[in-house]
């Protein structure tokens, strides 16, 4: 790799790493996922279609990573940039490529808890400007002065391991042998049934449960490719489910209802829509430990609330300290909840009487809820879906498909999070409220997860690979084969199967995530070391 | 006394970790909030309920409310404790209630309260009622996800 390759690269991770061009969830769920990194550093090293095939092949192992304000067993991004840039120079094959991709992924986790520890630090230098009033430094303690920081020391790293790594690679890769080649790609090969596992847990429930077997009864015996058991099991869904009429009636007529009779008195629509704009990309620029996104929601707040309390400093102060405690939610009804705070600060100016625990009891009985819905519908339903969809095109070389899969989400994510911001200031939040109630949304989730459950079913016969090499041999002839004369007879994929519900079961049993992994890259290494597999 | 199949200390009580892995793992049929200020505060109750799953029957209740309720006759329920501090488990313990153990989630930072581990941050009377727990023989671990590791609260006590 040279060193503008390199750079080049460096540059794209500084920006997926952190929450620009595309806000917050936006970024995260796009560039930083090694689905679109592997198109992007296929560009950068000349094979754009190897690239992506890459890439996707190791976006299948994230797809069970769901940020919910813990931490994550494995960064995308490390994975994904890393994993794809390695092995495009180092030329490993795919299933070489994924064993690798796993310890740069858990490299990354290590990295994301040390950002978190010590971004504490800068919570602290917030606190004392918000005490002064200083609302335009806020977001310099929000994102100015832990990105310089954070900066420095991922382009650090970024460039040494895709300046040298490559090289240390290759080496390494000279001085393997036959078992130990093998070893790797056996490993590799059946690490995707740890992402399909962990992606299980979250959405293999009470009926769904069933169209995992038949996706992957679908895939077996009758070929189905993807696409086509989505689309077929897509529609089973939505009928069993059933949806009417009356699912949809809160959507109507709710618009006007405990409408603010002071709506932009004080306040421009141009400023809440700018208040949004910084809540999406800043809510997570200072992520740690003691508030989460507290300093992220005042930074959204501070252009609303320059303009509200415009001459009254002390009420400037006051509102800033109240909006920027401990704080956690989704990303869109994070918004809706900005919006909600918003129009309660202008009534409040305008003489309202609105207690400051009126604030602190809003935003701590919304955060944890919200969060509850928000996250399942953005990251076990909207992320998996697309992501299985969009993945399983550019495995076949197809680099649109990344490109399609970032313009499609961020379009759904910000369409549904813009309306949801007004629905927030200007009915309080009532219309999805009463979403809420209704039950769509358990329908849409339900309807989701049995398409995400016969995908996962489909997608796991494609995309772990295994096969047992133990035969006998007598006088030439092939007496007994274990792979095509006992589990090909009775059901062909049938360990890929038990391997998958086995990381499920292992998961649900309370283990670890990454000793999981590493357990089953430990019975990878084993049977292809001794050639029982490959 | 009802089954309890999962109890978890976590300031934000119903919440993304919670709908997204917990409730697929421990599968519960109802979910007991003990908190005074939920039961009596409408609209934190109503968006409490609005987010709970709907097959799901769910408890809104004061802290003496739900230790009634959970020392109530068991039928076939699989209840999930949720408590924001760890006072209503104390108290809940010290009236007889059993747990197995206490799974703790977040609890953030604030005036008073100092980093305890990762997501905990505790008062210095908070601590002491997790000593309590644990000394009453109930084991409390800090676990945010179920695929973390397990922290057994002892060793930071």
């Amino acid at each position: 790799m040279t060193v503008l390759q390199a750079i080049i690269i460096t540059i794209y991770f500084l920006f997926a790493q952190s929450t620009l061009p595309f806000g917050s969830m936006g970024t995260w769920a796009t560039i930083d996922r090694p689905l679109v990194a592997g198109l992007f550093v296929g560009c950068v090293l000349g094979d754009p279609v190897k690239g992506t095939m890459i890439g996707a092949s190791i976006n299948i192992i994230t797809l069970g990573v769901i940020s919910a304000g813990g931490a994550l067993p494995m960064d995308s991004g490390y994975c994904g940039i890393f994993g794809t840039a390695l092995a495009l120079a180092g030329g490993l094959s795919t299933n070489e490529a994924i064993t690798l991709a796993i310890p740069l992924g858990l490299l990354g986790s290590i990295m994301n808890t040390f950002t978190m520890t010590i971004q504490c630090f800068f919570v602290k230098i917030a606190d004392k400007w918000i005490a002064e009033g200083k609302s335009k430094l806020v977001l310099v303690a929000d994102f100015f002065l832990p990105y310089s920081i954070k900066t420095i020391y991922r382009a650090a790293m970024s460039f040494v391991i895709l300046y040298y790594g490559p090289a240390a690679i290759e080496k390494v890769v000279a001085m393997l042998d036959g078992p130990i080649v093998n070893a790797l790609n056996v490993m590799g090969g059946m690490i995707a049934a740890v992402g399909l596992g962990m992606l299980l847990t979250s959405i293999f429930k009470g009926k769904a449960k069933y169209f995992f077997f038949l996706g992957f009864l679908a895939a077996t015996f009758l070929g189905l490719a993807t696409i086509p058991t989505a689309l077929i099991f897509g529609i089973v869904a939505i009928m069993l489910v059933g949806f009417g009429e009356e699912d949809f009636e809160a959507f109507k007529g709710a618009a006007d209802e405990n409408a603010s009779q002071h709506q932009f008195k004080l306040v421009k629509k141009s400023t809440i829509v700018k208040s949004w704009v910084r809540w999406q990309i800043f809510c997570e620029t200072l992520y740690n430990y003691e508030r989460m996104q507290g300093i992220g929601f005042c930074t959204g707040m501070v252009p609303a609330l320059e303009e509200i309390y415009k001459d009254d400093k002390e009420g400037l102060i006051e509102s800033m300290k109240r909006h920027s405690m401990f704080f956690n939610t989704d990303h869109d009804f994070g918004g809706m909840i900005l919006g909600m705070c918003i129009a309660m600060e202008e009534q409040k100016k305008l003489g309202e009487d609105i207690p400051e625990e009126a604030f602190v009891s809003l935003k701590s009985s919304l955060m944890g809820p919200c969060a509850g819905v928000g996250d399942t519908l953005s990251q076990v339903v909207l992320i998996p879906i697309l992501a299985i969809i969009f993945t399983n095109l550019a495995a076949q070389g197809a680099t649109w498909a990344p490109i399609a899969y970032t313009i499609i989400f961020l379009a759904i994510f910000y369409g549904v999070g813009y309306w949801m911001l007004w629905v927030g200031y200007k009915n309080g939040g009532e219309t999805i409220f009463k979403i809420m109630e209704s039950g769509l949304l358990d329908k849409v989730i339900l309807a989701a997860n049995m398409l995400g459950c016969a995908v996962t079913g489909q997608l796991l016969c494609n995309y772990i690979s295994f096969n047992w090499t133990v035969s006998i041999v007598q006088d030439g002839f092939t007496v007994f084969d274990l792979q095509s004369g006992v589990f090909d007879a009775i059901l062909p994929n049938a360990m890929k199967l038990l391997l998958t519900l086995g990381v499920y079961w292992a998961i649900k049993k309370g283990k670890n995530a990454m000793h999981v992994t590493l357990g089953v890259m430990a019975i990878g290494l084993v049977l292809g070391l001794l050639g029982l597999a490959g | 006394m009802k089954n309890i199949v999962l109890t978890r200390i976590d300031e934000r009580l119903i919440h993304g970790q919670v709908i997204t892995s917990w409730l697929k793992l421990a599968s519960p049929n109802t979910i007991v909030i003990m908190d005074d200020m939920s039961a009596s505060n409408a609209f934190a109750k109503r968006i409490l309920f609005a987010a709970a799953p709907k097959d799901i029957d769910m408890k809104v209740l004061s802290v003496a409310d739900a230790i009634e309720y959970l020392k109530g006759e068991h039928e076939n329920e699989r209840v999930f404790v949720m408590a924001k501090v760890p006072g209503p488990v104390l108290t809940a313990i010290k009236q007889g209630v059993e747990f197995k153990e206490v799974n703790l989630g977040n609890m953030g930072g604030g005036p008073g309260r100092n980093r305890f581990n990762k997501n905990v941050n505790a008062s210095p009377q908070e601590v002491a009622e997790f000593q309590e727990i644990v000394e009453a023989g109930v084991p409390v671990y800090a676990q945010m996800v179920p695929t973390d590791a397990k922290i057994d609260l002892k060793s930071l006590l």
